[in-house]
């Protein structure tokens, strides 16, 4: 299966061959003679770019306090972030059926479900251990 | 979709003999028969790995819940222990994690448009990227042996645990001049129903002197704990009693990065796989010598790594440290043989590895297991290095 010109079926469905539209970074291929996206190499570069910002503000950003509530949920909203980078442009969703992205969603959804109320409910029966005064608590 | 119909090209023709099922389904040798077209084929293919990457998800979820109980019921447990946790080396396996799904996603884009060579080399280095990965994390646990951080059982923050203490023997290497006294019996608890007395019994009297009364983990040396950085203080866990919860935390992290760092070692492998599946005859002749070759040179250097010769009798890991660098020297020793043979028998090469424009499935789903591995450290570490 080396690379060679892919030929013009007159029964296949029509693709776009690498040449056919040169200004265009992101261009098709063929797996067979469907429409498959292939990531033009500025897209990748630019999202691994802000990938590597994005993990340098999140270790910055621990430098200031939003307060001892908030905190988790800025590190969770910079990582979801990076996440959705990935899945989009890395993982190819952005070009795809949107049925895979929504598995993705779908799974995420339950994870949350899932920890949302088990914390919840183990908040009913735990006792807080901290007591006033231990190390700057109120 | 005629079967009749000429293909001028002769080249692939993708419509199959809906009339003869084993006339061939075009002339693709990568299409299976109970897909029609490719294309068909690779979606399926497609969708079946992300259900498998949900329930992957999901398998994590599992550890995230564990966490996120704990963490929201003993914070101050998470905020002591977190100073254990080296934030550079964490922030430097994330650079790592993502520039190798950089080279992954990269190597898909080769793989589309049959560009052999960058596909090959790019998998080889997102296979670097996680031996690096692991080779970091290895210094990163071998820092927690060096805290008395084991995993199981033997942690120095277990208030009672049976076994060998560590910190006993420690002092015995260290050959400790004062012996200790031995444990006071311990006192009746404050709310047994025993006891019960509507005067609260007063704190100040009948104060052990602190320096006779062993902590409850550690000998009076206590060499290992560190100097506190953060907010909170082992004398504030002391007071409320939660000090024995903080091996829950490394229980926890343990766990987490243990089981992430096995999937790290399952991507490589399957990129490896592929690797080969890519490489045509002459490279594929090196690709398994050097693959063993490197397994056992990083098992020789995770058994210098992990090594700890102040661990206690009986622990796996000071014997593991032998097993580890003679089974890597054996393993480096025979592949290295393997290698002068395959060198002295040579053959031409006489054949492209098998991806290219019209079949990069493999590639496409190894791929996003890797970034699935890499979106898992994404959420692993500001929850586990990065609490403040």
């Amino acid at each position: 299966m080396a690379s060679h010109a892919i030929t013009p079926d007159p029964g296949a469905r029509h693709y776009a061959a690498p040449d056919d539209k040169p200004e265009d970074l992101s261009y098709s291929t063929g797996t067979g003679s469907a429409h498959v996206h292939v990531t033009s190499p500025m897209i990748l570069l630019a999202v691994y770019g802000v990938l590597v910002a994005l993990t340098i503000l999140t270790v910055t950003v621990t430098k200031i306090d939003f307060g001892a509530d908030f905190n988790v949920w800025v590190a969770i909203g910079i990582a979801f972030a990076k996440a959705t980078l990935v899945g989009l442009y890395f993982m190819h969703l952005r070009w795809e059926n949107p049925f895979n992205g929504i598995i993705l969603l779908i799974s995420l959804f339950f994870v949350a479900l899932f920890i949302g109320v088990c914390v919840m409910d183990s908040h009913e029966y735990q006792k807080n251990y901290l007591k006033p005064g231990v190390a700057g608590r109120p | 979709m005629s079967n009749a119909a000429i293909n001028p090209s002769g080249a692939t023709a993708l419509a199959p003999d809906l009339h003869n099922p084993h006339a061939g389904n075009g002339h693709d040798p990568h299409l299976a028969h109970h897909f029609d077209t490719p294309e068909q084929q690779y979606s399926s293919a497609k969708l079946g790995m992300w259900v498998f990457l949900g329930t992957e998800i999901l398998m994590f979820g599992g550890l995230f819940c564990a966490y996120s109980v704990y963490r929201h019921n003993h914070p101050e447990v998470f905020e002591f222990s977190e100073q254990y946790l080296d934030r550079l080396l964490g922030a430097i396996n994330t650079l790592v994690l993502i520039t190798s799904s950089l080279t992954m996603a990269w190597a898909v884009r080769s793989a589309q448009l049959g560009h052999q060579k960058s596909l090959r080399w790019l998998m080889a280095v997102t296979i670097i990227g996680g031996y690096v990965f692991l080779g970091i994390k290895s210094v990163e646990y071998r820092q927690k042996w060096e805290h008395v951080l084991f995993i199981g059982p033997h942690d120095q923050f277990i208030a009672d645990y049976k076994g060998v203490n560590v910190i006993e023997l420690e002092e015995k290497e260290h050959a400790a001049a004062t012996a200790l006294p031995p444990i006071p019996p311990a006192k009746p608890m404050a709310n047994s129903l025993d006891n019960v007395s509507l005067i609260p019994p007063d704190p100040n009297a009948d104060t052990p002197d602190a320096a006779k009364i062993r902590p409850s983990f550690a000998g009076p040396t206590a060499p290992v704990i560190l100097p506190t950085k953060g907010e909170v203080e082992l004398s504030d866990l002391q007071k409320t009693g939660e000090d024995k919860h903080v091996y829950t935390f490394f229980a926890i992290y343990f766990f987490m990065t243990g089981l992430h760092g096995v999937h790290v070692v399952i991507g490589m492998s399957l990129i490896a796989w592929v690797l080969f599946r890519a490489s045509g005859r002459r490279a594929g002749a090196w690709l398994l010598p050097m693959y063993l070759a490197s397994l056992g040179l990083f098992l020789a250097v995770l058994g210098i790594i992990i090594y700890n010769p102040h661990l206690p009798r009986g622990q796996p890991t000071g014997i593991a440290w032998l097993v580890l660098v003679a089974i890597g020297c054996a393993i480096v020793a025979i592949s290295v043989l393997w290698a002068m043979w395959r060198v002295s028998r040579r053959r031409l090469a006489s054949e492209e590895g098998e991806f290219g424009p019209t079949y990069f499935t493999p590639v496409d789903l190894s791929g996003l297991y890797w970034h699935l591995v890499d979106l898992i450290w994404i959420f692993l570490f500001p929850m586990l290095y990065l609490i403040h």
